[in-house]
């Protein structure tokens, strides 16, 4: 058979292919009959085309749809398997995954013992500078030694990729414990101290938590709460910084893919509107923290996380100063709390 | 260099011929995917409507970051769909070593009537596109900027200059072909 490589031949082909389509499917064969005359090598050629057309509506988004979702599952799957050695970690099983890069539980080949690898996503080491400012960050939350905050055994990196040797926590978080519902004030209140206790120890150290929130609070069985991912919440927010991506309180549904980058509850006046923090941003987050779980719910809350940031300076009367645009009543807001 | 000025870099470059920007593009891709794969997972919501296409060309659409400054932006949505295109198909690839022998017969038209539709290997899809191209460049283009590219029959008709009509027109034949080609008697 002519293989109708040619480009004269494949011209024709096209052309009769589309008059033929045009024509009703009841007069097709004498009109092909005609166009075609006694080359049955181009009649075949376009009539085996025609027949084909039915049967070919939907089967080109199959196949790659198919294949999009599969690279897509491997994509989520954890990037390391258990029993596979990390540095002088070895992977037990993947702990937790988020926004802030995927958790693991391992075991320390040298010191027999467990603990939390965290592995943090490339991209938020864009360069050198925050680079070294996310290990002297990192360094110096390694040094704190407080029962309430969880303790960093190393920070470093193997085959490109930064991570975090923590300690190991078992047991939930504040938010798994909260459940949607208020708890008993007792419980509450032990919690607090506890946490407050572990915020004072960091900021005596000059440290931030930034981001304090019950998902960053992990409840021991024994009663101990420990404040987890000190400093960052800056590494993430310098990267989509770089990235032109909204940096605090981008409205959640803007996201196309629904994604929650911050959790504006919990963040303080300043924090939400990108002004310079210190430790009194922490305060202000623990109090929601407190008032979460003694109501139940958190105090700030809206649609979008603009509402959540209007609420927060809204129901504090705060307004922006026409010049600086810094909160005229900060230091009321903050003795709102302590 | 900013990750978004990178992969715009690779991409111009790859589009001029330069094959190792290939080979840099490709991981820069698919950590973008995985990044976004395990915020879905954390998120767990409306990501689950999405199609697994759009999921790729969401990853892909972060890393370039929405300001295309690209001077053609017709040239650029069609490396981008190239770039798709080679992405799915290496990785189908890989899984199908690891699935199928050499040689899988393709079935007789019979069979498939039987049967009920056929549904291709991306990778034969992809090696019969490329016959397709060396004899209708015009129409593989239809095919990899609508199914690969993701991108609407305007756009599509935007990127190659034509009309929205031919774009429906060529796509018929290229369906019939390549389902013919596949799907053979």
């Amino acid at each position: 058979m002519e293989d109708f490589e040619s480009r004269e031949s494949w011209k024709r082909l096209e052309d009769l292919f589309y008059r033929a389509l045009e024509v009703d499917p009841g007069k097709r064969a004498p009109f092909l009959d005609e166009a075609c005359g006694d080359d049955l090598d181009l009649r075949r050629e376009v009539q085996s085309l025609l027949d084909a057309v039915p049967g070919s509506a939907d089967f080109l988004s199959q196949p790659v749809e198919n294949a999009a979702r599969d690279l897509y599952k491997q994509a989520k799957a954890p990037a390391l398997q258990p029993g596979r050695m990390f540095e002088r970690y070895k992977i037990v099983d993947l702990a937790g995954a988020g926004g802030m890069g995927q958790v693991y539980l391992a075991e320390d080949s040298r010191l027999g013992r467990h603990v939390a690898l965290k592995i943090l996503p490339p991209e938020w080491i864009g360069d050198d500078r925050s680079l070294l400012r996310f290990e002297q960050e990192a360094r110096a939350a390694s040094a704190l030694n407080h029962p309430n905050i969880v303790t960093i055994y190393e920070v470093g990196e193997f085959e490109a990729t930064h991570f975090i040797a923590a300690e190991f926590i078992e047991g939930p978080t504040l938010r798994k414990r909260l459940a949607g519902r208020a708890m008993e004030i007792g419980a509450a209140l032990d919690i607090a101290v506890q946490i407050a206790a572990g915020l004072v120890a960091a900021h005596e150290a000059g440290i931030v938590h930034r981001d304090v929130k019950p998902e960053n609070i992990l409840l021991r069985q024994d009663g101990l709460a420990k404040l987890v991912d000190f400093g960052i919440a800056k590494l993430s927010e310098e990267s989509r910084a770089r990235r032109k991506l909204p940096v605090s309180s981008g409205p959640v549904s803007h996201t196309r893919t629904g994604m929650k980058m911050g959790t504006t509850k919990y963040m303080s006046p300043e924090q939400a509107r990108g002004f310079e923090v210190d430790g009194r941003t922490d305060i202000f987050s623990l109090g929601t923290v407190i008032y979460e779980m003694a109501a139940g719910k958190a105090p700030f809350e809206g649609e979008t996380d603009s509402d959540v940031v209007a609420e927060i300076w809204r129901a504090l009367s705060l307004r922006p100063c026409p010049k600086t645009g810094r909160a005229v009543t900060r230091a009321r807001a903050h003795c709102w709390w302590t | 260099m900013a990750a978004e000025h990178q992969v715009t870099h690779l991409l111009r470059d790859w589009g001029k011929g330069d094959k190792q920007a290939l080979d840099q593009l490709m991981p820069l891709v698919y950590n973008q995917l995985r990044k976004l794969a395990a915020r879905c997972l954390a998120a767990e919501g409306p990501q689950h409507t999405l199609r697994a296409t759009a999921l790729v060309n969401e990853a892909y659409l972060r890393l370039v970051g929405s300001d295309v400054s690209f001077n053609d932006r017709a040239h650029f949505f069609a490396v981008a769909a190239r770039l798709l295109r080679r992405i799915l198909v290496d990785h189908a690839r890989a899984q199908g070593r690891q699935k199928r022998g050499a040689g899988a017969e393709r079935l007789t038209l019979d069979e498939a009537v039987m049967v009920g539709p056929v549904q291709p290997e991306l990778v034969d899809l992809d090696e019969a596109l490329e016959r397709l191209a060396a004899r209708d460049k015009r129409k593989s283009d239809v095919v990899e900027l609508l199914f690969f590219g993701g991108l609407t029959y305007d756009e599509t008709a935007a990127a190659l200059q034509i009309s929205t009509a031919t774009v429906h027109r060529e796509l018929t034949m290229a369906k019939a072909w390549l389902h013919r080609e596949l799907v053979s008697p």
